[in-house]
């Protein structure tokens, strides 16, 4: 579904990914973990070209991503992305918010599109604040709305970039609770997230990163009980399972 | 102070007899103005949001070569347009402007011609309005839009320019009054606008304090209407930015 080959990213001051290669299978979910500055969200962000690498190739779903606009106009439909930082468009309702794309981009009609956005909404369990805007939302409503934006594009990949690190604790717990609800075997899906039991509890594989490395590339269920690396080890800390 | 006493029923006087003869004229020059300033912002605003997107062109050196040598062209064109429009006096603007094409054999009614260099003169300073708007939303917003696969024109045209319009509104207000104010130097061509007037009534009767003290109150009225209007304009989205609002969808909640 994702091919990631030999990818290095710099940013000018020393490579932030280091030639990195990885295989992500259709309809698993991928977790992607490791300390601040290891550089996991700038690996996440070259998935749908957000970051363009400075070496190396990213092929989704058999396109291999380049700068021109098309195939990214093409490639982003079908890998939507949810934000840290929610980024929903304040001047919209928070319909609008989940329509807006599909008029514009997949040229759904009007009826069309709001089906599907009430269809997304009710996911996440926002359906009654589709005529709300987002500056009336609650952090923990907008990381919700944010995650039925990206649904309501019907796509094939959804990347998460550290969908709760923005949130007070307690709204932390409404916005996991989608996301494990999401699972699916038709949608591939790649977090980020410091959220170990998240990962322990949804994740196929998991993927540990450290100065632009990956560490340690294993299913769920081994990487909490017997991980191989000493520095995957120290991370995970008290989050290990015997 | 009896001086001022003895002179101030005279000077009144005077300028009551100047309104009742020449109130045509000064309506004419009223109206002039309010054409200028008002249609000189929003022609400005037109093509102002072209130049901008001229001007926020990213360079790189991806697309084919005609792409990239239009784009460059076009970059490089709205800077120029922008530092000589805002180098220079309007005034000068507007007596090379008309005066040019008078050489050049155009000879263009007055009215059109102060229209066209205010609509000029204020594109340059609302294109770094707008730049500037368009810079300080947050970078998340296109990112968001390109996340789903929005092109270039679409983010644009329904994420960015929407949001930082709406908080530029104050500062195209402000372009408005400068313009209702600064469109009097356009008289150096001719144009029949209030200040011009003004001028042509003092000269009839040599009273030009008279004529001008009209003419102040005048500017100020008008500035003082725009300003209760745009303030009201400026309530009214501020409002909309945090209430329930009509959808785009045509919901009203």
């Amino acid at each position: 579904m994702i091919s990631i080959q030999n990818l290095t990213k710099d940013f000018g001051e020393g490579a932030v990914l280091k030639n990195i290669s990885l295989e992500l299978k259709k309809g698993t979910v991928n977790v992607i973990i490791g300390p601040s500055g290891s550089g996991k969200t700038t690996l996440l962000r070259t998935l749908n070209h957000l970051e363009i690498p400075s070496e190396g190739s990213v092929i989704v779903d058999g396109v291999t991503l380049t700068p021109e606009k098309k195939i990214l106009e093409q490639v982003r439909r079908n890998a939507t992305m949810v934000f840290q930082g929610f980024h929903l468009f304040n001047h919209l309702s928070v319909l609008d918010n989940c329509t807006i794309a599909q008029r514009n981009v997949l040229k759904r009609t009007r009826q069309e599109s709001e089906d599907k956005a009430y269809s997304a909404l009710q996911k996440v369990g926002m359906n009654e604040f589709a005529n709300r805007r987002p500056s009336q939302l609650s952090g923990g409503q907008k990381q919700r709305v944010g995650i039925a934006r990206a649904l309501a594009m019907d796509p094939k990949i959804l990347l998460f970039d550290e969908p709760t690190s923005a949130l007070d604790p307690e709204m932390v717990q409404e916005v996991l609770n989608v996301i494990r609800s999401l699972v699916t075997k038709n949608l591939t899906m790649v977090l980020v997230t410091h959220e170990m039991e998240l990962a322990r509890d949804i994740a196929d594989r998991i993927i540990f990163m450290d100065q632009g490395n990956v560490v340690e590339d294993r299913t769920s269920n081994t990487i909490f009980t017997s991980p191989r690396e000493a520095r995957t080890k120290a991370f995970l800390g008290q989050f290990l399972t015997k | 102070m009896i001086l001022l006493a003895s002179i101030a029923p005279t000077f009144f006087k005077g300028m009551i007899d100047l309104v009742i003869r020449y109130y045509p004229l000064y309506l004419q020059g009223i109206m002039y103005t309010l054409i200028l300033a008002i249609a000189g912002t929003l022609i400005g605003l037109f093509i102002a949001f072209i130049l901008v997107i001229m001007k926020i062109q990213t360079l790189n050196h991806y697309g084919n070569l005609v792409t990239r040598v239009f784009k460059w062209i076009s970059k490089r064109f709205a800077e120029m347009y922008v530092t000589v429009f805002r180098g220079t006096p309007m005034m000068v603007q507007a007596m090379l402007f008309y005066y040019g094409l008078a050489r050049a054999g155009v000879r263009m009614p007055v009215l059109i011609a102060g229209l066209t260099v205010v609509s000029l003169n204020t594109a340059a300073y609302l294109t770094e309005i707008l730049r500037s708007g368009l810079q300080g939303l947050d970078k998340g917003q296109k990112e968001a839009a390109e996340s789903l696969g929005m092109s270039t024109r679409q983010i644009y045209q329904k994420i960015l320019f929407p949001q930082a319009f709406r908080n530029m509104i104050p500062a195209i207000g402000n372009e408005l009054i400068v313009n209702l104010k600064d469109t009097a130097v356009l008289s150096v061509i001719g144009t029949t606008e209030l200040f011009y007037m003004g001028r042509s009534v003092a000269g009839a009767h040599y009273r030009y304090t008279e004529a001008f003290v009209i003419v102040a109150l005048i500017y100020l009225g008008i500035v003082m209407v725009a300003v209760y209007g745009l303030r009201k304009l400026s309530e009214t989205m501020g409002r909309e930015s945090t209430h329930i609002l009509k959808s785009e969808s045509g919901d009203v909640t």
